[in-house]
């Protein structure tokens, strides 16, 4: 069994050299056309600025492949940021403050989990609910305040810099190679993409969803609990408004790095190009001097354009598409016959 | 049976194009929606004289909810309904969401409250809405925020857009010496408030001829951290920027922690819309000098009392006594528009003197 997980690995999809080539030349258009854009001072600013966000990408991403998603991520963000700054005011040692942050986001995941297995509710049901509920929790333990002049802790983790290289970059290496790793070599994150892929096959293999379901909640609570602590260190404010559009921008992300949103198919690789990209267009079009009005259309535009890319791609190469979606209606109508008869 | 795995796969195709409209519908104009339930409304709330015996039903829509300028104004509509015996509704979205406001504005009317003002955040979308509380038999009106275009029955003004646009353009003036570069950051580009300031702000620069505005930049969504990276984007592109205006109360202390966090306090000055409060930390550290605020709580309880005048059918004159508020207050009959007062300017000597 063993065996059969982890001799099956699959090189990086063409989707992913797509992420990176368009990453690049993002990078390369901007270079020349922006000023200021390549200076070690913005791309630094960037790195920053997109941690927290590549960070939740990367559970978005396991959560995607393994057919499930999570849209209460940026609201279970700010209630772990609330506490992390309760914490701070405090002036409990920061390490132990890390612990609980991770702790209490964890707990969130599992929650998640829970209504998802436990209670059978869809995935994107169950999340949407438990994302009204923060938010709710948010507005409430604020009590119609702002928490300003939080302690700055967490400052040097989110914008320090270690021999010259940003703190941030250092950390969404690690924690994306350490992902790489486990998506791709172990049984963990085969059965990851075999309960994405289809649910029905895998149970059938022997694998207990369930618990795959449980672990990767869990996993995406400790990314969000981990984001939270990198948040409060650059932005120091807990707000009504935080991390409102965590889920979308996150899901988006995966999205322009190739993990398909109906299971089975993604890459840490296309996320990291993806986080990246998204992170890098925002600031170059600042750069660039677009009009802040314009902005929201290029972005919609260029992610329509990511996902027809993907359904092009996909067809030319495997010219599959058309047969798997028409397998799959031809599935329903068995099924539908089934229960007829 | 269709299989489990096939329901969830259609849920998840659904929920990602909901993802892609969102993403795109983030820049077009939420619609209005239409309300065919409206008539049944008005058949409800018909005998509203009858009911004088009982309490005035007060409501108010802010533009979110659970920020202290709109918690501020909450508290003053609560003094105002306890000063004069009404009830007071506050019921609002948590993020800037026009929709969501037209959508509160249609319940509050079927459940038949006497007068109903908004904060508005997109004219276009509000004005059928308020119409239609009007032709409800529900005194509509707005407060903070106007809907130019419709036919609201008074807007209860916090301070001329001209008074607060020229304060804001004076205050950065102040701060950088005169001369310079400066960028404006607003929230959603429909905030009929904030344009109108952005406007008057421009219109004062000609004061100035060594000012330079070189940006203004929209964060939708109204959060503290898309103000922050906006500001952060700015300094990047314009190296010499000298200063940063926030129009939202909520986007002044992300303006600030974008100073900090690019090391430039002290050369970049922010300033704004900002509450005692939330802006409290940065002056006494230095990162701003002054922001540019009026007493919401006072305007909250203004709110009420214009409510109060239009159901009883009194007309404004000029000048008019509010009892609780130690000065006239004024009525432009031209513009139908009720004024609070000056705008209020913070710096280290008052900040310490307010509550919210």
């Amino acid at each position: 069994m063993g065996r059969k997980f982890s001799s099956y690995i699959p090189a990086p999809g063409k989707r992913v050299y797509l992420a990176i080539g368009l990453l690049a030349f993002e990078i390369f258009i901007f270079t020349i056309f922006a000023e200021n854009f390549l200076t070690i001072k913005n791309l630094s600013t960037v790195l920053i600025n997109v941690s927290d966000l590549a960070i939740v990408s990367l559970g978005m991403t396991m959560l995607l492949i393994m057919g499930g998603i999570d849209i209460s991520a940026g609201s279970a963000l700010g209630v772990v940021g609330f506490m992390i700054a309760q914490l701070l005011f405090k002036e409990v040692h920061p390490i132990i403050i890390a612990f609980v942050a991770i702790a209490a986001g964890t707990l969130i995941g599992l929650i998640n989990g829970l209504l998802i297995t436990k209670f059978r509710i869809p995935d994107i049901i169950a999340t949407l609910s438990t994302n009204s509920v923060f938010r709710a929790l948010i507005f409430g333990l604020l009590g119609g305040k702002y928490l300003v002049g939080i302690p700055l802790k967490f400052k040097r983790l989110a914008t320090g810099t270690l021999f010259g290289i940003p703190n941030t970059l250092i950390i969404i290496i690690v924690f994306f190679t350490v992902f790489w790793l486990v998506l791709t070599f172990t049984r963990y994150g085969r059965k990851v993409y075999a309960v994405g892929d289809n649910t029905e096959a895998a149970k059938a293999l022997g694998i207990n969803i369930n618990n795959i379901r449980l672990a990767t909640y869990s996993i995406m609570g400790a990314l969000i609990g981990f984001a939270a602590l990198l948040y409060m260190g650059r932005v120091a404010v807990v707000e009504i408004g935080i991390g409102s559009d965590l889920a979308i921008r996150s899901i988006a992300v995966a999205v322009i790095g190739g993990t398909s949103v109906t299971g089975g198919r993604g890459s840490i690789i296309g996320t990291i190009a993806g986080a990246l990209f998204m992170a890098f267009l925002k600031n170059g079009l600042v750069l660039l001097g677009m009009p802040s009005l314009a902005e929201p259309a290029v972005t919609g535009v260029l992610i329509l354009l990511f996902v027809g890319i993907d359904v092009l791609a996909d067809l030319k190469s495997t010219g599959k598409i058309k047969s798997r979606l028409l397998g799959r209606r031809l599935n329903i109508v068995d099924n539908k016959s089934k229960d007829i008869l | 049976m269709i299989s489990k795995s096939n329901t969830k796969k259609i849920l998840m195709i659904i929920g990602a194009l909901l993802i892609l409209s969102s993403v795109l519908l983030a820049c077009t104009e939420s619609p209005s929606e239409p309300a065919e339930t409206t008539e049944e409304a008005a058949v409800d709330s018909e005998p509203v004289t009858e009911e004088s015996s009982e309490k005035y039903r007060i409501a108010f829509i802010p533009q979110l909810v659970g920020i202290p300028y709109f918690t501020a104004m909450d508290n003053g509509g609560k003094r105002a309904a306890e000063a004069f015996g009404v009830e007071w509704i506050y019921e609002g979205a948590t993020t800037t969401d026009a929709a969501e406001q037209v959508r509160i504005l249609e319940s509050l009317v079927q459940q038949g409250v006497d007068a109903v003002s908004v904060a508005t955040l997109d004219a276009e979308s509000l004005n059928p809405a308020l119409k239609r509380a009007l032709e409800a038999g529900v005194k509509a009106y707005t407060s903070d925020s106007d809907s130019p275009g419709g036919e609201r029955l008074v807007f209860v003004a916090q301070a001329l857009g001209k008074d607060l646009g020229y304060a804001f353009m004076d205050t950065i003036a102040e701060d950088i010496g005169g001369k310079g570069q400066v960028a404006i950051v607003s929230n959603d580009p429909t905030s009929t408030n904030l344009n109108t300031w952005i406007e008057y702000m421009k219109e004062r620069k000609e004061e100035y001829p060594d000012i330079e505005i070189v940006d203004v930049r929209y964060a939708i969504g109204g959060s503290t951290e898309k103000a922050m990276n906006e500001s952060l984007d700015l300094m990047t592109r314009y190296p010499d920027l000298v200063g940063l205006v926030s129009m939202p109360c909520s986007g002044t202390p992300g303006l600030a922690q974008a100073v900090i966090q690019a090391d430039r306090v002290g050369e970049v000055w922010v300033t704004g819309c900002g509450t005692p409060a939330s802006v409290k930390t940065y002056i006494e550290s230095g990162v701003m000098k002054h922001s540019v605020i009026w007493d919401p709580e006072e305007l909250g309880y203004l709110t009420v009392w214009a409510g109060i005048q239009l159901i009883e059918g009194n007309p404004f004159k000029e000048f008019n006594e509010v009892p609780g508020i130690d000065r006239l207050i004024q009525y432009f009959p031209e513009d139908k528009t009720l004024l609070l007062g000056p705008p209020l300017i913070i710096d280290i000597n008052n900040v310490n003197d307010y509550d919210f």
